[in-house]
């Protein structure tokens, strides 16, 4: 229904993590939030508030298990948003043996906004992008309602 | 019968209206988020069109025995019924949010509702000193009675101590300010276990909706103490707990024990005073 995902994306409360690094993206994130373009979106600290869990940083295999724990708690429809080259592909991180994984191995991605660091506009309309159109799955074969293992 | 429900009627619109009035306010305040005028609204659209993901089925009923709960203490308070039904109500309606808090068997679930509990000691010990303190004063419970003594003697000069206890609870109640009991974490951090409140989705929804109903109950009982026409004295109130809102946005937020102390000596401490005081004149 698309008025309804147009009501929807006039209040997004989002669930903002860093996972590790430098903590640039998140901060470039909560900067971000206060410009025009990011009206009606707020920042929650609680999962069952969310419908957007913006993941920023770079996951390892404890951070993992918090964020299963986190997206599990959020109601459905919720989206997934990796922000940073961090979270989207492990960036200058990658090749360390300490457990780091891209985002979309532990959760499932709804959409990617790459760079080091992303930019704000770019932040804010995958934000509004992702809830406008539905929360739209990225990848074949994951399902938001299956509760992740940890 | 139709002046009850009108005014029914009109604190279910009053309440909604004081929030989307303090989102916009706060909206054009420098520093704070950008929102849409109506976005109270859209949060709560969005809130029922949401799952309602509960490891206990049962638990997602709850908020709707507190709803139900509420909407009945309102019908008591607008048709001026004794206070001590008032009580009764708001008491019924807490406890139906707190057995569903601790029902979600999860740690965070269990915290909210012993904060709760905690929450519940010092507004229901309130509420028994106001209506004491109104039998000292005017002889009656009930409310409707109240009224008319109020039209003719200030009963606000007689009880200003309670009235003030009185919103000191109304504060509680909204999370605001030093009042608040709240255990929504702002951080970004999530190297803890998860503290948060039980409720999500449309049980989310519909306890938004009963503390929206459960402001204007307080609301009503405080326009009670003021001396001037019902609705006025309504609207008086609503300011009041507006500039309280907006205050919220500014003031620092403390460590729950030190809150709880708080509302002991404002709305345990202050009501308490001014009856020990009807007593010695």
């Amino acid at each position: 229904m698309s008025w309804l995902n147009g009501i929807r994306a006039k209040s997004i409360s989002v669930m903002l993590i860093n996972a590790g690094g430098c903590t640039g993206c998140a901060r470039q994130f909560q900067a971000a939030l206060l410009l025009d373009s990011g009206k009606g979106i707020t920042l929650t600290g609680n999962p069952r508030h969310a419908d957007v869990l913006f993941v920023a940083g770079c996951i390892n295999n404890k951070s993992a298990d918090y964020l299963k724990e986190i997206y599990n708690k959020m109601p459905s429809p919720k989206a997934v948003i990796a922000a940073g080259a961090c979270a989207c592909e492990g960036s200058l991180f990658r090749s360390e043996e300490n457990g780091i994984n891209p985002l979309e191995k532990v959760l499932p991605v709804n959409t990617y906004v790459r760079g080091c660091i992303p930019e704000m506009d770019k932040m804010l309309e995958a934000v509004i992008n992702v809830v406008e159109d539905g929360y739209k799955e990225y990848k074949d074969g994951w399902d938001h309602d299956t509760e992740l293992e940890r | 019968m139709l002046e009850v429900i009108l005014w029914f009627i009109g604190i279910v619109i009053i309440v909604p209206v004081i929030y989307l009035v303090e989102n916009l306010i706060l909206s054009a305040v420098p520093g704070q988020n950008r929102s849409y005028p109506l976005q109270p609204i859209y949060r709560l659209i969005k809130h029922f069109s949401k799952t309602d993901y509960h490891n206990r089925p049962l638990t997602r009923w709850f908020p709707v025995g507190a709803c139900l709960f509420a909407l009945v203490t309102l019908y008591f308070v607008s048709a001026g019924e004794n206070i001590l039904l008032v009580l009764s109500g708001l008491v019924m309606m807490e406890l139906f949010i707190l057995v569903g808090a601790c029902s979600t068997k999860e740690a965070y679930g269990i915290m909210a509702a012993q904060r709760g509990i905690s929450r519940l000691t010092v507004w229901s010990f309130a509420l028994m000193i106001a209506g004491a303190s109104l039998y000292k004063a005017v002889g009656t419970l009930k409310l409707s009675l109240v009224v008319q003594y109020s039209a003719g003697n200030v009963l606000l000069a007689r009880l200003p101590l309670v009235a003030t206890g009185l919103f000191a609870v109304a504060m509680i109640k909204g999370n605001l300010g030093y009042f608040d009991f709240g255990i929504n974490a702002n951080t970004m951090s999530f190297l803890d276990t998860a503290l948060y409140t039980p409720y999500g989705g449309r049980s989310l929804g519909v306890i938004q909706l009963t503390q929206w109903i459960e402001t204007g109950i307080w609301l009503k009982l405080i326009s009670y103490f003021l001396p001037w026409q019902p609705w006025i004295s309504f609207l008086v109130s609503a300011v009041f707990y507006l500039a309280a809102m907006l205050l919220n946005a500014v003031v620092p937020k403390m460590p729950w024990k030190k809150v709880m102390m708080n509302s002991w000596i404002w709305a345990g401490g202050l009501p308490a005073i001014n009856y020990i005081w009807l007593y010695m004149l």
